[in-house]
């Protein structure tokens, strides 16, 4: 009877012991610091043909006309700017995707590059590092499939830009600065050369242009 | 007979226990007298700002490797304990995913001359979601503690974040200091 007693005592006590350890705790308090907001700013590159309607992106912004033969012209300007809160301080350009059965990139030539920082400056000849035949012109074909001026490779990133820019035309600002503060353009002139035979007659090629806006200065 | 002896010694056992173990739940001696019961407002803490204290329409926006933004917030001892500040805890709104993009620091600053800071915490923001574990210093009533909390943009954050928003309510939890 004893025994029985005694061990009633002793769960009991580890009961109590139990019940103990397990409540014992330090006072605490807390307090929330509420309405905390963070918020990540944006880069948004827009893209126009005509620098009043604007998207993420433009088609056909050179096209040539229909009867479009060997002499001719096509000059368009390409239109960009940055409607994010975070200025780029650099954008790069390729031309890529070439869509060329019947080898028409070979007669286009590209005979005027200027952009906005230098309206009246044809840069072509700076181009003609990508003159793979040394003829002395810088074709669509040259352009899209020539290795990069930079480092010789030809991936689709900068690595492979042909352009490049890093300032806006006062060479004081970002060259997209943020929310829409200045606007970059491009004014290309593709030729149809004269020396282009019957072979092209009814020929068509296509090819993308890209265009890559960064925060930072990037350098290959 | 015998049986109502020992029911009366287990009784006493259990109340001995009993009061052990209330007694191991107060304050140390050196602080307070012990009483069965507590007076006054005993461990209780204000927050100064309350709320607001990082706000992106006036701070800014975050970007990869944008300006760290800095604030400070007072913990204030409102209660008659002391206390150390032992854990943060975040709930966050909106574009949680930004919490994983931004990083903090929490440094408890120092009071008078040669007293460093205390870094409390530093590391992904999103962390504090689970809750951390501090050791902060102890702050007896009257006083408060200066935190200062650091967010920023790592230059290594991506294109993931761009254009996210969130709010997070951030607790402080403070409890009473243990002898150390």
């Amino acid at each position: 009877m004893n025994k029985k007693i005694l061990a009633s005592i002793m769960v009991i006590g580890i009961l109590a012991l139990a019940m103990g350890y397990g409540t014992y705790s330090y006072f605490s308090s807390t307090k929330t610091s509420t309405g905390n907001t963070f918020t990540a700013g944006t880069l948004n590159l827009q893209l126009s043909n005509d620098n009043t309607t604007w998207g993420n992106d433009v088609t056909a912004t050179w096209a040539s006309p229909s009867g479009w033969a060997p002499g001719d012209n096509v000059t368009s300007k390409i239109y960009l700017r940055n409607t994010g809160s975070v200025a780029a301080e650099a954008f790069y350009a390729w031309w890529h995707n070439l869509a060329d059965p019947y080898g028409l990139s070979n007669v286009i030539e590209i005979t005027w590059w200027s952009d906005s920082t230098w309206p009246d400056y044809n840069c072509v000849p700076d181009f003609l590092v990508y003159d793979a035949n040394h003829d002395g012109k810088l074709s669509l074909a040259e352009l899209v499939n020539g290795l990069s001026y930079y480092n010789g490779l030809k991936t689709p990133d900068p690595n492979q830009a042909r352009f490049y820019a890093d300032y806006d035309e006062s060479y004081t600002h970002p060259v997209l600065q943020a929310n829409a503060g200045n606007v970059f353009w491009l004014n290309m002139t593709y030729h149809f050369m004269e020396t282009a035979g019957n072979a092209y007659q009814g020929a068509s090629a296509s090819f993308d242009l890209t265009f890559d806006a960064w925060q930072h200065h990037y350098v290959p | 007979m015998k049986h109502k002896q020992i029911f009366t010694s287990a009784f006493t056992i259990m109340l001995v226990l009993s009061l052990v173990m209330f007694m191991a739940n107060q304050p140390s001696a050196s602080a307070h007298a012990i009483f069965l019961g507590r007076k006054g407002k005993n461990l209780d803490i204000e927050l100064s700002p309350q709320q607001g204290l990082f706000d992106s329409d006036k701070d800014g926006s975050f970007y990869p490797g944008s300006p760290k933004i800095t604030k400070n917030l007072e913990v204030i001892n409102v209660g008659d304990d002391p206390f150390r500040i032992c854990r943060f805890n975040a709930t966050f709104y909106g574009n949680i995913s930004l919490a994983t993009g931004l990083q903090i620091e929490i440094l408890e600053l120092g009071k008078g001359i040669g007293e460093e800071p205390r870094l409390l915490y530093t590391g992904i923001l999103s962390s504090l979601h689970e809750g951390v574990e501090v050791d902060g210093k102890r702050a007896v009533p009257k006083n408060s503690v200066t935190l200062q909390i650091t967010v920023w943009m790592p230059e290594t954050a991506g294109n993931e974040y761009k254009g996210l928003t969130m709010t997070a309510d951030i607790a402080v939890t403070v409890r009473f200091p243990p002898a150390k």
